[in-house]
């Protein structure tokens, strides 16, 4: 399959039958369970004879747990013990609801779990009493979705067209952001970089994890350039993905890939995460940006308050209105003691967001994860790379085992001019990184020297005493007002604060500043904060300094003569 | 030019300053007010006629306050938030949208406060005068600051803890008022010399326009015969030239169909449309030279060529040529005739190809169009050097203010004694 986008606009063209007794938003209903189920049968195509044989035999033997045996004849891990297919369902068009849902039944427990995520059976009565459900089943039983036409990868691509196209039409608000395939090559190159035993050791299996793994986007490329890079290493994959549909399309493709399905858990990772006292070696994920996470508010700050550092968000809260934070405090929980690696995709406001105060908020979680050294890079990608998206994009890399070299740095790359237009735009996508890019990016990464599109700095560098500075309060006349201790009042009308680098000296911050502007100032000590922020901006801003006026007027002085010698020409 | 000594300012975008200029920050310099969220003032509330004027950026036209766009809004809603009525001689800055866009306080016509978007300031500790200050924020030093301190997101809002912490030059207060004299003046003069460009521009372009339309409606000898040509907007024309139908001469046929998504930003052959170049296709169905009409679209009858393969959209009437006529020659008559006034407004305005095929025009020998599509070719290639020129110069006239400013600005050239000069 070449043009995954004509498959998925073909498949989603089926939905054109549903039209009248459906409506438009409910077409993935049907669609996507249908295609899932169309991508299990052709997979299982090649073995099907043998595992009912197999099955016939079995029953006569009285064996407690079939599964096993029969999962090993389809070869996978997971089968069908029904009669029926595809092609046996559409030659017997007078009982089609009834057979089709013995031919759900008959799939193996793992497999059945994921088209109950679809409620189909709902679907199915449905279209059954409008006479539409053979000739849907017809329709999908003409598409072709053996492993030998449709690749795991290109599968992977079509399921997102399918469901892009349905989160459109049912106007839904596009929290979600697939991930494209380049960038999540781009992280797992980052990641796997300079980790020599999984790219050399023969038998080396590595576990990686996504918190929100949609349908597995990240995960699929993952393991399938493992495979690439050291055909002789496992990795073994994790997620776990709130969205029921995303789920089952992501569990099903791991059924398919030969993945252990339990990995694949159902559910927010963040309010009910299923994998709580699992490690992982790799951790990467593209959380949604800006989400609102009022709805699991009690939860989180009751794991904050009552657990602390014990639990994931010890080192603070991100506001209601933005919880990509919580995605990373959920992942470096799960790094292990000996060294993980960890890859996450966010927008611009977790580098800034947040100002320091009493309460642990997004400064007070940045200040924890440079202070402990977790952070190892930041890299700004171009824009319009993702397809729901044109807002910019950084990538962060963070490690609990940084090598010596990085201890106590951050690298900050400005990839953004890293990028070729595609020829057609996919949604909002209309740049992409090419092969070489990637390859550029990850040895500007790996080199870890300073030039101008990478930069290092101390951890420190981005921290900031927030310091605040009162002047005293005076009367009618001019004098200052005193407290009982005989000290001046302070004027909270005049309060002021300054951000004084941490590599600065306060005091001496303050004479220079401050006292020549506002003599009777002070700095009240007991308000001071620390804060950290990362002004990605301003480190690779460029001042372009203005020409100089005498090579200007050069530039002018001789146009002018020129254009003397050129209006003689015309009006002559 | 008189004799500074400098120091480093510490600031890339101010450079080395005067020894004897301090720098100084907005917060300590300068009250900043902004409106604090609406205050619950809605659009309905905006009033043609009113007790108050209510100022947004929009209003703000060349440095100063056009008065006449404002809103107006009730003495009440004016008495609500005394902190930004505007005074005389107060300075504003937008803060968002388009950002640091400035306009001093002048003839309030008789109350003014601030709509939101926009923040008021004034001095007040003696540092600056604001018409010294109002300088300052028009230079690059200010441009540069706005631009090192964009944050990550999409759309810029000035800050006012950020404005409060923007950095610049106080020289003398007699120096300041010297300077903005001085920069007044200069800018006026450039402003001026701009104009004038501009105006230049302007009569070259009419030039260009007049010497097309006489050479293909009235050939290019002066002396020749005249007759009455019988159509109403060509009038005389040389004896020995004929009128014709456009069909008598070219037949013209839509390009033909291709969808957006065949259309690529690089490719083997170039697709026109009506508006020239659209992008490149794999095939082509058009080899040679082409006059192309705009069919569709508020910009329709607009004239371009194309030569050699590529693709003809369907948005675009295609010239085909009888033998013996110049493709130049016909080119630019059509341009003369602007066949955008025979558009018809249906949903979309449009040119019926019947319409045009039927429009008469002048035409002279097979020898004669030539020698006018040369003419035309050589005199518009001299006009359009020179516009090119004459732009080029108001590129680096505007570029000279720029830089005048911000040189000024930071004390880079002394103007102390030219002003006596002009004061």
């Amino acid at each position: 399959m070449k043009n995954f986008k004509e498959t998925a606009n073909f498949i989603w063209s089926i939905a054109d039958l549903l039209r009248g007794d459906y409506k438009q938003s409910d077409y993935g209903k049907v669609i996507l369970p249908l295609t899932v189920l169309r991508r299990l049968d052709c997979v299982l195509e090649g073995t099907k004879v043998e595992v009912l044989k197999k099955y016939e035999q079995a029953k006569t033997m009285n064996i407690q747990n079939i599964d096993p045996i029969l999962n090993k004849v389809a070869g996978y891990n997971f089968h069908n013990r029904s009669n029926f297919t595809f092609d046996k369902l559409v030659a017997d068009p007078n009982n089609i609801a009834a057979n089709l849902i013995e031919y759900i039944n008959g799939f193996s427990a793992d497999a059945r779990e994921i088209i109950e995520q679809f409620e189909f059976e709902n679907q199915i009565t449905r279209m059954d009493n409008n006479n539409l459900l053979f000739m849907v089943v017809k329709r999908f039983q003409e598409i072709d979705l053996h492993p030998k036409k449709v690749s795991s990868m290109e599968m992977g691509y079509l399921f997102e067209e399918l469901i892009r196209k349905f989160a459109e039409i049912s106007n839904e608000t596009a929290g979600e952001h697939f991930t494209p395939r380049e960038v999540i090559r781009l992280m797992i190159n980052l990641l796997f970089l300079n980790d020599r035993d999984i790219l050399t050791q023969k038998g080396i299996v590595k576990t990686i994890y996504d918190c929100c793994a949609g349908t597995g986007g990240m995960l699929s490329v993952a393991e399938e350039y493992l495979n690439e890079l050291n055909p002789d290493a496992r990795l073994e994959v994790f997620g776990q993905e709130l969205n029921p549909e995303s789920y089952a399309i992501c569990k099903s493709d791991m059924l398919i890939k030969g993945q252990n399905p339990v990995n694949i858990k159902k559910g927010n990772s963040i309010s009910d995460d299923h994998l709580s006292t699992e490690k992982f070696d790799y951790l990467i994920t593209n959380p949604p940006f800006g989400v609102k996470w009022e709805k699991i508010a009690k939860k989180v700050k009751a794991e904050h308050e009552e657990k602390g550092f014990g639990g994931r968000f010890g080192a603070g809260l991100p506001s209601s209105g933005d919880g990509s934070f919580l995605f990373l405090m959920s992942l470096i929980s799960k790094m292990k003691p000996e060294g993980s690696r960890l890859a996450i995709v966010f927008n611009g406001s977790p580098m800034f967001s947040g100002s320091p105060s009493t309460t642990k908020n997004e400064s007070s979680i940045r200040q924890w994860i440079i202070e402990n050294d977790l952070l190892e890079a930041i890299i700004a990608l171009p824009n319009q790379l993702f397809y729901n998206t044109g807002i910019s994009t950084y990538i962060w890399i963070l490690s609990n085992h940084k090598s010596a070299n990085r201890r106590g740095k951050v690298q900050l790359i400005n990839a953004v001019d890293f990028y070729k237009k595609m020829s057609k735009s996919l949604g909002d996508k209309r740049n992409e990184l090419s092969p070489d890019h990637i390859t550029e990016i990850t040895k500007v990464y790996g080199e870890f020297l300073p030039t101008e599109i990478s930069k290092i700095f101390d951890n420190r560098d981005f921290g900031y005493s927030k310091v605040t500075v009162e002047r005293p309060e005076r009367d009618a006349k001019g004098n200052i007002k005193t407290d009982k201790n005989g000290k001046p009042k302070a004027d909270s009308s005049l309060r002021d604060t300054e951000s004084i680098p941490l590599k600065e000296n306060i005091e001496a911050y303050i004479k220079k500043e401050v006292l020549p502007h506002v003599p009777d100032a002070w700095v009240d000590e007991t308000k001071t904060k620390i804060g950290y922020e990362i002004n990605f901006t301003k480190y690779f801003y460029q001042y372009k300094p203005l020409r100089s006026l005498d090579d200007i007027r050069r530039d002018i002085i001789a146009l002018e003569q020129e254009t003397l010698g050129l209006i003689n020409e015309v009006i002559a | 030019m008189g004799m500074y000594n400098y120091k480093e300012s510490g600031i890339e975008w101010i450079g080395e300053v005067p020894q004897h200029w301090i720098l100084k920050k907005v917060k300590h310099t300068t009250y900043v007010k902004g409106r604090i969220g609406w205050q619950g003032l809605r659009s309905e509330e905006f009033l043609e006629v009113g007790d108050s004027y209510v100022v947004t950026g929009t209003d703000f036209n060349d440095g100063q306050i056009n008065w006449t766009t404002c809103y107006q809004i009730t003495k009440a809603r004016y008495d609500e938030d005394p902190y930004i009525q505007l005074k005389e001689n107060d300075l504003l800055i937008t803060k968002d949208g388009t950002i640091g866009k400035i306009a001093l306080v002048k003839n309030i016509p008789s109350i003014a406060t601030l709509n939101s978007g926009v923040f008021v300031t004034r001095p007040i500790s003696g540092d600056y005068i604001t018409s010294f200050f109002y300088w300052v924020l028009q230079s690059d030093i200010f441009t540069s600051f706005i631009n090192h301190n964009k944050s990550g997101s999409t759309i810029l809002h000035l800050y006012q803890n950020v404005f409060n912490e923007f950095k610049f030059p106080c020289p003398s207060i007699p120096e300041q008022h010297s300077i903005s004299q001085y920069l007044n003046h200069k800018t006026e003069l450039i402003d001026k010399l701009i104009g004038g460009k501009e105006k230049l521009l302007q009569l070259l372009n009419e030039e260009r326009i007049t010497t097309i339309t006489q050479s293909v409606t009235k050939g290019l000898n002066s002396t020749t015969k005249m007759i009455n040509s019988w159509v109403e907007w060509l009038g005389e024309i040389p004896e020995h030239w004929t009128v014709k139908k456009i069909k008598y001469v070219a037949n013209l046929k839509s390009g033909d169909t291709i969808t957006s998504e065949f259309i690529t930003e690089e490719g083997a052959y170039p697709v026109y449309g009506g508006n020239g170049l659209r992008g490149y296709y794999e095939r082509y169905n058009m080899d040679g030279d082409y006059i192309l009409i705009g069919r569709q679209g508020a910009l329709c009858g607009n004239i371009n060529y194309a030569s050699n393969k590529f693709w003809a959209s369907e948005h675009a009437i295609v010239c085909y040529l009888n033998k013996e006529y110049d493709w130049i020659w016909l080119g630019n008559l059509l341009t003369v005739m602007n066949l955008n006034q025979y558009s018809q407004s249906a949903a979309q305005p449009g040119l019926a190809v019947e319409k045009i095929k039927n429009l008469s025009i002048p035409v002279p020998n097979y020898d004669e169009q030539r020698r006018i599509g040369e003419f035309i070719t050589q005199e518009c290639y001299r006009i359009d050097r020179l516009m090119q020129k004459i732009k080029k110069e108001v590129e680096h006239l505007k570029e000279y203010k720029t830089a005048l400013i911000s040189e000024v600005v930071t004390g880079k050239v002394d103007i102390r004694d030219e002003v006596n000069v002009f004061s």
